[in-house]
């Protein structure tokens, strides 16, 4: 049954007020959809119960567990064509290059969501810079709001639904292991990604500085100031040379002044303005 | 883009028949076996994209798959195999044959577009990639 | 350890719901206890694991399915359309079920019948059960199996 108009408000209070996501005010069946499964394993009779719950106690734990699961979405393997390929053929050779001195490459994947994007960017390095296998120090850095998604990360186990989505079947073969019904990536592919919990729209902790900051689809949940903070912030993350990437459809411009497109082949990228070449 | 879906599911074929026409395919011809499609092909209807199942009485996906493979006018059908096979072996087998790609059943008509759009065929590129799933979620 | 628990055949159950009957998330297959309904569909594994694969659900059930896949309306339902899509259903659990067990093995083609549930082969024996509520109605996958040693 529906949520409650009430509860359904002050779910979407909470979810502003908590993660500075704005949660539309059609979306009443993804609170029903979404806090069920939660309903079942309180034991509770639905939606509105869970709620009624949330409303009168104070624990943080049911409060991380709803947000979580309101602020959780799908995520691919390769999530766009362009960005990938311009990574691999126009970004990431550039990045070996300044950095062959130092043979260090740091990315940062800052809403990975269950992991597919950095482990993406793992099998990428794999297949076509197999030479950083030698003495380099490769940092893959996946962070996320929900620790549960975090989890699922680190576990790197996934569904046939999402193992379908974007990845190439010669990859699925390649690094995957079946497991009953799911399947999971290879410990060598897994040991190459470490995963934190962090809330961009609260302060970072101390991160250093990334060559590579990927911040896709995710500022359209916030709002205008906090998409602004959290831009500027991950302008500052970047080492010299570094860049951001936004998803298929965003734009830094006009929301952060310090940065700058780049085209690299046929994705646009972001660089601090004074650093283009 | 032309294309050819192979299952002996008529539910499957309409599934399937659907998201390629919502991919931009501007024609669809659905054959229920290997047979059926080798003699559509042969007809002279060269499709871009052919969908292959596996399980399949007459002539099986991954005979089919060889068959495809074999005759040399044939040679730029792109071939994807839609399959409950999920057996690493077997994609592995489909890969060496000369599928494409390989989409494991159950699929969403979203997995599709993304193998198409891998495959190069740009009408599946328009539909997909702009986070249309989470936009839908939430508005700002 | 058998993979073949009663989580792995919810998690097969609830994505081929998600994925194939475009439910577009408001719609979904949740744990019920309903009385199991009056279509069965069946599909049989056989070579290194022997066993029977049983989707069971009510007619309407068999009707929503139906209209989702073939994107009819309701009068324009058959029978015949509901051996079809209800068939498919049960290929992809049972196909994916397949994946859980002991192979290499080959499925069978899937039957449809009307009736209440109608039991596999009597030498089978029941080994895993789930039941699903979807838009109010029962679904029931069950999975038997030959008895170990045979």
């Amino acid at each position: 049954m529906p949520v409650l108009a009430d509860q359904f408000q002050y779910v979407r209070q909470l979810v502003l007020a908590k993660t500075a996501i704005v949660l539309g005010e059609d979306k009443n069946y993804l609170v029903e959809s979404r806090l069920t499964p939660i309903a079942r394993d309180l034991g509770l009779g639905d939606a509105n119960a869970v709620v009624d719950r949330l409303r009168g106690s104070s624990s943080t734990a049911l409060e991380q567990q709803v947000l979580e699961a309101l602020t959780t979405n799908e995520t691919l393997w390769f999530r766009d064509r362009q960005p990938f390929d311009a990574l691999a053929n126009h970004v990431l050779p550039q990045l070996v290059q300044k950095n062959s001195a130092t043979r260090q490459l740091r990315v940062w994947s800052a809403a990975c969501s269950s992991g597919q994007e950095i482990y993406s960017i793992a099998m990428l390095l794999d297949e076509r810079f197999p030479q950083l296998h030698n003495g380099w120090r490769v940092d893959l850095f996946g962070t996320d709001f929900s620790t549960e998604m975090v989890k699922r990360a680190k576990e790197g186990t996934y569904t046939t639904l999402e193992v379908n989505r974007g990845l190439p079947a010669s990859l699925l073969v390649r690094y995957f292991d079946r497991e009953g019904a799911n399947w999971r990536l290879k410990a060598p592919l897994r040991a190459r990604a470490r995963f934190s919990t962090i809330n961009l729209a609260a302060p970072w902790p101390a991160m250093g500085a990334f060559d590579l900051v990927l911040l896709r689809n995710v500022l359209i949940y916030f709002d205008l100031p906090t998409k602004q903070r959290i831009l500027r912030s991950a302008s500052q993350q970047l080492a010299p040379g570094g860049f951001i990437l936004l998803g298929g459809a965003e734009t830094a411009i006009g929301l952060c002044p310090d940065l700058g497109p780049v085209k690299m082949g046929d994705a646009t990228f972001y660089s601090p303005k004074g650093q283009q070449v | 883009m032309k294309a050819l879906v192979v299952d002996d599911s008529r539910a499957m074929r309409t599934i399937l028949s659907r998201i390629l026409r919502k991919a931009g395919a501007a024609e669809v011809r659905e054959a229920a076996d290997g047979c059926e499609a080798i003699a559509c092909l042969e007809s002279g209807a060269i499709p871009d994209l052919v969908l292959v199942d596996w399980n399949m009485p007459n002539m099986n996906g991954l005979e089919l798959v060889n068959a495809l493979r074999r005759r040399p006018e044939w040679r730029q059908v792109t071939i994807v195999m839609v399959t409950t096979e999920s057996e690493q072996r077997q994609i592995v087998r489909a890969l060496a044959a000369g599928a494409h790609e390989y989409v494991i059943k159950p699929f969403e008509e979203e997995s599709l577009f993304d193998k198409l759009a891998l495959l190069g065929f740009p009408q599946a590129s328009a539909v997909t990639g702009t986070g249309s799933t989470q936009q839908e979620v939430f508005s700002a | 350890m058998s993979m073949l628990t009663a989580e792995a055949v919810t998690e097969i159950t609830q994505e081929i719901w998600a994925a194939l009957l475009a439910s577009d998330g408001r719609s979904p297959l949740l744990p019920g206890d309903l009385l199991t309904g009056e279509v069965t569909a069946q599909i049989h594994i056989s070579g290194e694991w022997n066993g029977t694969v049983c989707l069971h659900c009510s007619r309407a059930a068999a009707g929503h399915a139906t209209m989702s896949m073939f994107g009819m309306s309701e009068e324009e339902v058959t029978w015949a359309d509901v051996v079809d899509a209800v068939g498919e259903l049960v290929n992809v659990v049972g196909g994916n079920i397949k994946g859980l067990v002991e192979g290499p093995s080959v499925l069978s083609l899937p039957t449809v019948s009307e009736g209440s549930a109608a039991a596999p082969p009597g030498h089978l024996e029941l080994a895993q059960e789930v039941r699903f509520s979807w838009m109010a109605e029962p679904v029931v996958v069950s999975v038997w199996a030959a008895p170990a040693g045979e």
